[in-house]
């Protein structure tokens, strides 16, 4: 299957607003995709339709599974979703129950509960706050719950919401240090819905939408060349985008590199 | 800050009561407290007393714990003794109920210290479950009340938050006098509950991805089993309880 | 406008068993009509040490110079506290999560009918402040939770503006906002400061934003201030901020490895049309 995600012909209202006309967007399997737009262009709404939050005209294939009410709680069963606001997911009163509710939800059997448990907090590095409670944790901390919670189930495609927006930048470097992980090493397909322009660097595909539209899609380093459409967006590229595009330009370097060091070194090999 | 003040403190620790399944814990506690109010006779209220006492040392649980409890209800024990006093009765009646309070008191206040939240809401639950029958939304209360044990404290901390914020808008709770505090108040209130709504919405999403199924069976974790420790005590306390039934309709 | 403290301290739950010392041994005296940074990694304190210029915290030791106000923590009940609140506004984190009026005009004079501000007062005070923000006067009567993020938040800055203030102190003034209402929101830090003569502190994760406005910077570590200068100053030891948590802005990082490798100054340039003439100078 190289498509994990399709999405054919897809029509969207909400409150006698069309947000989506005939959309057509597929993901690849084992990609790591950011989706980035400002408020208003319609990337929540994609995941929740993806999800099956939203229902919408249209054919929507995840793994495999056309996405109606009998595959629902199937496809969903793999996919893992981190939302934005690390409060507004934490259901349980403490660290523990609160990762093991999807599995309690799936009725996996203790044993089992145990060993995912054990790997996933030593994974995420949340074994020392097991039996905390959501209210005396920070955000980030329990961002980093909210993840566990999302991974121990063993799903196939891992949706961010925002997730970074609120938290710590320590936490958010720590997140995406486990993002690549889990991508280049477990094969699990990502996507990254954000509005924040630093975290485009992450992952290999962008996608920019704005009004319900997909504006641009495809691997990173030629979506970044787009200069003038970011810019008509309002959207400001990453200092390290703009020079090392800008350089590659002006000759000074013949590829592009987003790590700085790497591109200082290359610029005076 | 205030504390999880619904349920009162969890105290983890390992003792035999720790580990007893919700339900008989639960189940004791009832036959306790109506055994508890239809005994008459002193003697035998002094046996069932001392089960109190017996629970309490079998938790092991600090008393320095237990004082607190008891330290903030001095007031009414005050005023019961005194009204019952004034009343004529005689010293036996006196003692009679202050058995019968500070037992429930104090087997109530083992069972929770002794209990995790989430378990007490599952024992709630299942011993409550026949109750389906006759329409009582018995699983949706049990949420209701394990999210509020939940959000409880955050709430707290957000209103405290929204009070600081109006602050700088010259409405001032902590430093005004009351009409100033009501203004106050009343700045908190709306904001805090468009929070609490949105909140909601949220949080049923999220678990509604989790798979959360409020009907459906799910496992339980962290659930301790009912083990033989749970049908001794159980056995005790329905036996007792029968007894009593029994000398009171001969 | 003087803001002075002498020797703070201050704990969270002092003489219990569970006391926390938040903030040791702070010395600052806030530049007037200057935009003050604060920055630190989650829990140095900053939000303490912000809550104490607007006496919402009291010091467990030391001084709190504000003005004519000295809070020891001795204070027990300040007199005229308003006062003190009302020149030196606090804007929390997502501040436009505290409104509750239907229209932008009644949040923003709330408050003021109970400091018995005339109604023309009070109108005025309301235009002026929607002027501020760069928001139309069109905004008056709309009801304030129809609005986008960046509209919220921009009304919620002027409802704190409506008093005045000579003070303007924000938590995270960019969180959650997108590009657009990010570029909005630092426009209008910078008309605050050169047109409307404010002394601004700002407490923030955002490195662009620090970089592009600060004046000066104070870096607080576990309590403590460690750093505290211009941004120049501030950020031209990388290493040591690390220690710290805080990673420079990428202009400077990017200066800095081009003079460990090449041992060429390039400069902290804010443009990077410049940063490129400068390589291309240089790399040839």
């Amino acid at each position: 299957m190289k498509n994990i995600i399709e999405m054919e012909n897809i029509n969207f209202s909400y409150n006698k607003n069309q947000i989506f006309k005939n959309l057509n967007l597929t993901f690849e399997k084992g990609s790591f995709t950011t989706i980035i737009g400002n408020n208003g262009s319609g990337k929540s709404t994609l995941i929740r339709l993806l999800v099956g939050l939203l229902v919408c005209e249209g054919k929507i294939n995840i793994n495999g599974l056309e996405l109606n009410h009998d595959n629902l709680k199937k496809i969903i069963s793999k996919i893992g979703v981190v939302f934005e606001n690390p409060d507004d997911q934490f259901v349980a009163e403490t660290v523990l129950d609160d990762i093991v509710f999807s599995l309690e939800n799936m009725q996996v059997d203790k044993k089992e509960i145990d060993k995912r448990v054990k790997k996933i907090s030593k994974f995420i590095g949340i074994e020392d706050i097991l039996d905390k409670e959501p209210h005396n944790l920070s955000g980030g901390q329990k961002q980093l719950v909210a993840l566990a919670s999302a991974l121990i189930t063993d799903p196939d495609i891992l949706i961010l919401d925002e997730a970074l927006t609120m938290i710590d930048p320590d936490t958010r470097i720590k997140i995406y240090k486990i993002l690549e992980q889990i991508n280049k090493v477990n094969k699990i397909t990502i996507i990254n819905v954000t509005h924040n322009m630093d975290e485009i660097l992450y992952g290999d595909n962008l996608i920019v939408m704005d009004k319900g539209n997909i504006v641009l899609n495809g691997p990173k380093e030629f979506v970044f060349l787009e200069e003038k459409t970011f810019n008509k967006l309002g959207l400001k590229l990453p200092f390290i985008v703009e020079l090392t595009t800008k350089l590659q330009y002006y000759g000074l370097i013949d590829h592009l590199i987003f790590d700085m060091e790497e591109l200082v070194n290359e610029i005076w090999k | 800050m205030l504390d999880n003040v619904v349920f009162g403190s969890y105290y983890p620790i390992k003792s035999k009561v720790h580990y007893m399944n919700p339900i008989s814990k639960i189940l004791c506690t009832l036959l306790f407290a109506l055994m508890i109010f239809i005994c008459d006779d002193f003697v035998v209220m002094c046996l069932i007393f001392s089960l109190s006492i017996l629970l309490c040392e079998m938790a092991h649980i600090p008393r320095r714990i237990y004082k607190k409890t008891f330290s903030s209800l001095k007031i009414l024990f005050l005023f019961i003794i005194i009204i019952y006093s004034l009343s004529g009765l005689t010293l036996i009646d006196i003692l009679i109920v202050f058995m019968r309070l500070s037992g429930v008191v104090l087997y109530s206040t083992v069972l929770t210290l002794s209990t995790p939240p989430n378990e007490i809401t599952y024992g709630l639950q299942r011993v409550l479950s026949p109750f389906r029958l006759i329409g009582l939304p018995v699983n949706k209360m049990a949420l209701s009340i394990s999210l509020a044990l939940r959000f409880i404290p955050t709430i707290i901390d957000q209103g405290n938050k929204i009070l600081k914020s109006q602050a700088s808008r010259g409405v001032d709770y902590y430093n005004s006098k009351l009409p100033g505090k009501f203004l106050a108040i009343k700045s908190m209130l709306l904001p805090m509950f468009i929070l609490t709504i949105r909140r909601a919405d949220t949080l049923a999403e999220a678990m509604q991805v989790r798979l959360y199924n409020i009907n459906a069976k799910r496992t339980n974790y962290r659930l301790n089993k009912w083990r033989i420790f749970d049908t001794f005590l159980f056995l005790l306390h329905f036996i007792i309880f029968g007894l009593l039934i029994v000398k009171k309709v001969i | 406008m003087e803001i002075k403290f002498n020797n703070v301290y201050f704990s969270y739950n002092k003489n219990t068993p569970i006391e926390n010392e938040v903030l040791k041994n702070i010395n600052l005296d806030i530049k007037e009509g200057k935009i003050s940074s604060i920055i630190g990694r989650s829990g140095s304190g900053k939000s303490t040490l912000v809550e104490m210029i607007n006496a919402l915290n009291i010091p467990s030791k030391g001084e709190v110079k504000i003005n004519d106000f000295i809070i020891t923590n001795k204070s027990k009940r300040i007199k005229n506290i308003n006062d003190l609140r009302v020149n030196i506004g606090l804007i929390f984190q997502f501040p436009e999560e505290q409104f509750f009026n239907m229209t932008v005009y009644d949040e923003i004079s709330f408050g003021m009918k109970y400091f018995n501000y005339k109604t023309k007062d009070i109108e005025k005070r309301v235009k002026d402040s929607l002027k501020m923000v760069g928001l139309n006067q069109n905004y008056i009567n709309r009801n304030p939770f129809t609005l986008s993020n960046g509209e919220k938040r921009k009304v919620a800055i002027a409802s704190i503006l409506a008093f005045n203030p000579e003070v303007i102190i924000l938590d995270e003034p960019t969180i959650g906002l997108d590009s657009i209402s990010k570029k909005n929101l630092i426009m209008l830090l910078r008309n605050l400061k050169t047109r409307y003569k404010k002394t601004i502190i700002i407490v923030s994760h955002d490195n662009d934003l620090i970089h592009k406005i600060s004046d000066y910077i104070y870096v607080l570590d576990n309590g403590e201030i460690v750093v505290e200068g211009d941004k120049y100053t501030v950020f031209k030891d990388e290493e040591k901020l690390k220690k710290y948590g805080i990673r420079v802005p990428n202009e400077i990082e990017f200066a800095n490895l081009v003079y460990k490798k090449t041992g060429k100054k390039i400069g902290y340039r804010d443009d990077i049309n410049d940063i490129i003439k400068d390589v291309y100078r240089n790399a040839r």
